[in-house]
């Protein structure tokens, strides 16, 4: 039963980083049509500002952090601006390949830029063990899941009860309505993907810890958020979530329970299955139906 | 007449220029070959029947392991290369058969998962594909004395493969398949209304897509003499689909001028040492922004242009 | 629209229009070296290349190789061993003398044919035992491989620590692999244990609640951690964080700079073995230690030593075999023991090069100490090779 409830940590914890990097990921796809394959180097940029303000110019942390979410949110305006609105009407699998070319512009550039080796970075909260009875379990694990937790929680309520995020909301369903509606889509777009941007420049804070600053962890990270999307539901925000749980439960308890090796095969085969079952996603909606 | 000549000219010089070449570059041509091929296949599937395969890798590396293991057994590389194709062909149809049901990114979807999975069993079932450390050590094939071995001998092998997949994906574009698979990318509901029965048009887009890989992959094990699962991720398949978009999807030339792109630029890039990805990003995202219907339509006005341009100087 | 594609078309050509290489020139010693500088291992393959600067900076400097000046070249393998299949190719296009690297197992079995077809010297840094079992006479290693490494640790820690229950952690790749299977063995048949848990662990894995939980039900009380630099690291955090008490070794990705770096005051006690530490009692060493510390302003990391030694092998074969001969560098390569007198400059102290082209050496034990700011190896023992002239020699004691 211990070793249960530690698993159980171990994949929220995870799972949670995971979701607040594929809810990014999920707002694209729905007001935008962009599939994003730079999601993960959108988090990787970050990693490396963090240390380059906090840590090599030591400026104290909260500083350090605004500024760099003021700089993520001007990585994604440049992004929508410069990029992706001239990509649009091309299609989908320009969009794919852009947002490949600009991944790995990103990755290289930060390896030659600055280096391709692994930088540390602290903890952010205490890591000294609590236990209770049998149970042993790190401060830090669930401080991530409670401020994870409560981020996710204000977006979701900023979306459905603010007006702005009922303009997003009009926006993901339908262009056109929202259009006639008098929205500026435009706006609302540069707005997602600022959010999107800063959103991942949240998750950098919490990943660095974890999994170290190196130029390629977005592959890693990109691929886990793209994989999150597809199993929770990539037409809905709660799925980014949900997906992002499931996958980090999965590996943790596949992990323990079947071998380590199939890990991540695992969780490819859920994939399969959802895909196979319900391809909308865990909580996603069908769309159109051929 | 004059295209006649025109094509002999390319091949001619194909032909003569592995003994201008240092092993390297020969290696880089002889690659570009063979990932052609497959990538011919992807174009057929996906550039032409609008049929989203992102799990080409996959058929790639069937058609590579069935050569390797099966050379290993004793069997001639000319009686394997058939199966190479023909067991990726029978996968595609396999998977094909629930996947392609769905459409669109739900059928990508479904293929990534696919890719990741077999790029697994590849790693993990060692006692058949040797695990991460693959098979190494394969060998070249001949035709009674002439040995294939020396690389120059087996780049001209490839070369004639290479024509042979060009010509076999011309004639199947202007058959009544390519037919099909065009109707079918371009309207699925209309094409059904001609009663051209979609599915089975669409599965066998598919499973042409793969043996093309799979050929490709029974061509490739040769070349390398090592191959491993590292070759065959979801992300290579994300290559073959850069080559087919940056060449040009639906085009003869497509995949012809992706996979010169691809293969050989980043190794002309390379020049600049660790910059070279980030040139080679660069220029991935330079040609969406500006050619994105691929770098085919240079060519396209290369030919509207040099007639018109003879025409002003008579 | 003509204007637009031709504009576009110039731009392109221009990008893709770099130079050709540097023209060869005569009587030079040219070393290919075939590296990751790209990739999971870029980290370490930049190590490397900063040992064959300076190595070659140093000779030079000296008069060069027999009167011949030293140059070398860098072909990335981008961390992956079709990659360096081709980047020893065009390594070889190059005519060099000798080959430098690679360091990733994977890609060195890969690639090896291709150096013992072209009978051409590679010294690589590879840890996996096949390489030696693959009958080539080209290839070298710069660092003890783990088929000698593992016994080595294994002794001290079963002989001094004496452990009830032993499990396992390994990267899943060939590095790995081969290790897990030597331990198996090894544990099998000199001390008649059975690891209690092998877990692979996959490159970037950052969560390892699962296996920790394993090793508890398992009520493991040592961990054998088989891992590259960063997957160590979290490891040792990890373990920090679930109050975990396991005696932790690791081989010299364990307990290297890069880790050390990364895992800091979690790194606290782990022991591990390695053939070049920046404070072992190796005047070399301590020189080229030195020597990174001052213009990089860090401690090296291990790759550092071996990326060097690579280079000073090739000196070293030339100059024993009296010529430019690649056939009678082999010959003389094998079954030679390199002494400080006989090649000044080369760490490691006694090297002794076998039939197959593994190498014998010191090995240092060591335990990790945190001071407050640095996690430092604190050299325990130094262990005596097991082939070669040093072979029948006692471990020499540092602290105990």
């Amino acid at each position: 039963m211990a070793s249960f409830i530690q698993l159980l940590i171990g994949g929220v914890s995870m799972g949670i980083l995971y979701g607040v990097v594929a809810i990014g990921f999920v707002l694209l796809w729905q007001t935008s049509q962009t599939i994003n394959f730079g999601q993960g180097e959108l988090v990787m940029v970050p990693m490396f500002m963090m240390v380059g303000l906090h840590l090599v110019l030591k400026i104290p942390f909260w500083p350090s952090f605004i500024l760099t979410l003021v700089a993520c949110g001007i990585m994604g305006y440049l992004f929508e601006r410069l990029m992706i609105r001239k990509l649009l009407p091309g299609g989908v699998l320009v969009i794919v390949i852009a947002t490949l070319g600009l991944s790995g512009f990103l990755r290289y550039g930060m390896q030659i830029a600055w280096t391709p080796q692994t930088l540390f970075f602290p903890h952010l909260f205490s890591t000294k063990p609590i236990e209770l009875g049998d149970i042993i379990f790190s401060p830090e694990d669930i401080w991530n899941i409670v401020i994870i937790s409560i981020i996710i929680i204000v977006l979701h309520l900023c979306i459905k009860r603010t007006k702005l995020g009922m303009a997003m909301q009009a926006v993901a369903q339908s262009r056109e309505t929202a259009e006639l509606m008098g929205i500026n889509v435009r706006h609302i777009i540069i707005l997602v993907f600022v959010l999107n941007s800063v959103l991942a420049g949240t998750a950098a804070v919490f990943a660095a810890p974890i999994f170290f600053v190196r130029y390629d962890i977005g592959i890693f990270l990109g691929v886990k958020a793209f994989v999150a999307a597809i199993i929770g539901g990539f037409n809905q925000i709660r799925g980014a979530l949900v997906g992002g749980l499931t996958v980090g439960l999965a590996e943790t308890f596949a992990a323990a329970y079947i071998t380590t090796a199939y890990r991540d095969a695992f969780v490819m085969i859920l994939l399969l299955i959802v895909l196979l079952i319900k391809p909308e996603g865990i909580v996603g909606i069908k769309e159109e139906a051929y | 007449m004059k295209r006649l000549l025109f094509w002999g000219i390319i091949i001619a010089i194909l032909c003569v220029i592995p003994w201008f070449l240092g092993d390297y570059t020969l290696y880089v041509v002889s690659l570009t070959y063979v990932y052609t091929i497959v990538a011919i296949g992807l174009n057929l599937t996906l550039g032409y029947a609008n049929q989203v395969s992102l799990c080409h890798a996959s058929f790639f590396g069937i058609g590579a392991y069935t050569m390797a293991l099966l050379l290993a057994q004793g069997w001639s590389f000319w009686l394997i290369l058939p199966f190479s194709g023909i067991f990726a062909g029978l996968f595609g149809a396999v998977i094909g058969f629930p996947a392609l049901k769905w459409k669109d990114h739900y059928l990508a979807l479904i293929t990534i998962a696919v890719n990741i999975i077999t790029f697994f069993i590849m790693m993990q079932e060692s006692w058949l594909t040797g695990g991460p450390t693959g098979v190494s050590g394969i060998t070249r094939p001949s035709i009674g004395p002439l040995s294939f071995t020396p690389d120059i001998s087996y780049y001209y092998l490839l070369l004639v493969f290479y024509i042979l997949a060009i010509l076999a994906s011309i004639w199947i574009v202007n058959s009544k398949w390519g037919r099909a698979f065009r109707a079918i990318g371009l309207n699925e509901l209309a094409s059904r209304g001609h009663g051209i029965s979609s599915f089975n048009y669409k599965l066998l887009a598919f499973a042409v897509g793969a043996f093309f890989a799979g050929v490709g992959g029974g061509l490739f094990a040769p070349l390398l003499r090592y191959i491993a699962p590292d070759a065959f991720t979801f992300f290579i398949s994300l290559e073959f689909l850069i080559m087919i978009v940056i060449g040009g999807m639906g085009r003869i030339e497509g995949p012809i001028i992706g996979a010169i792109i691809v293969v050989m630029g980043p190794e002309v890039l390379r020049m600049a040492e660790a910059a070279y990805l980030i040139v080679y990003s660069l220029i991935l995202i330079f040609v969406m922004l500006f050619m994105r219907q691929g770098l085919v339509i240079v060519l396209d006005r290369l030919r509207e242009a040099v007639p018109a341009w003879v025409e002003r100087r008579k | 629209m003509l204007k637009k594609t031709l504009i576009s078309i110039s731009i392109l050509s221009l990008l893709i229009f770099f130079s050709s290489g540097p023209a060869i020139a005569a009587d030079i010693v040219k070393v290919g070296v075939v590296i990751e500088m790209t990739g999971a291992a870029a980290s370490l393959g930049d190590y490397w290349t900063k040992g064959v600067k300076y190595a070659t900076e140093e000779i030079n400097n000296a008069g060069g190789i027999l009167g011949r000046k030293l140059e070398f070249k860098i072909f990335d393998t981008q961390s992956k061993p079709p990659i360096s299949v081709s980047a020893v190719k065009k390594a070889l296009a190059w005519d060099p003398f000798a080959l430098s690297g690679p360091i990733y197992s994977s890609s060195t079995l890969a690639n090896m044919f291709l150096s013992q077809e072209a009978k051409t010297p590679q010294n690589v840094g590879s840890e996996n035992w096949r390489i030696s079992t693959k009958g080539s006479k080209y290839i070298w290693r710069t660092s003890t491989q783990q088929g000698f490494e593992i016994p080595k640790l294994l002794n001290f820690i079963m002989s001094e620590k004496k452990p009830k229950a032993i499990a396992m952690l390994h990267v899943n790749n060939d590095y790995g692999i081969g290790a897990m299977e030597t331990t198996k063995k090894y544990l099998k048949e000199k001390w008649n244990t059975e690891l209690v848990a092998v877990m692979a662990t996959e490159q970037k894995q950052a969560d390892y609640s699962a296996e920790f939980t394993t090793l508890r039900r398992k009520n493991a009380d040592a961990l054998f951690a088989y891992l590259l630099e960063e997957e160590a690291a979290i490891v040792y955090r990890q373990v920090q964080k679930m109050g975990l008490k396991l005696v932790l070794f690791a081989p010299n990705s364990g307990i290297s700079e890069d880790t050390l770096r990364l895992g800091k005051e979690a790194a606290e006690g782990v022991y591990g073995m390695s053939g070049f530490e920046y404070n072992a009692p190796e005047p070399n060493c301590v020189r080229v230690s030195k020597y990174f510390k001052e213009t990089y302003k860090e401690w090296p990391d291990n790759e550092f030593m071996k990326g060097y030694n690579s280079i000073y092998l090739v000196k070293t074969g030339i100059e024993q075999s009296g010529g430019f001969d690649k056939v009678k560098y082999s010959q003389k390569m094998h079954d030679i023991f390199i002494t400080p007198k006989m090649q000044k400059n080369i760490c490691g102290g006694n090297l002794y090069y076998d039939d197959v082209g593994d190498l014998h050496a010191w090995d240092y034990l060591v335990q990790v100490k945190w001071d407050g700011t640095h996690a430092k190896p604190k050299i325990v023992a130094a262990l005596p090779p097991l082939k070669g002239p040093d072979s029948g020699k006692k471990t020499i004691w540092y602290e105990k």
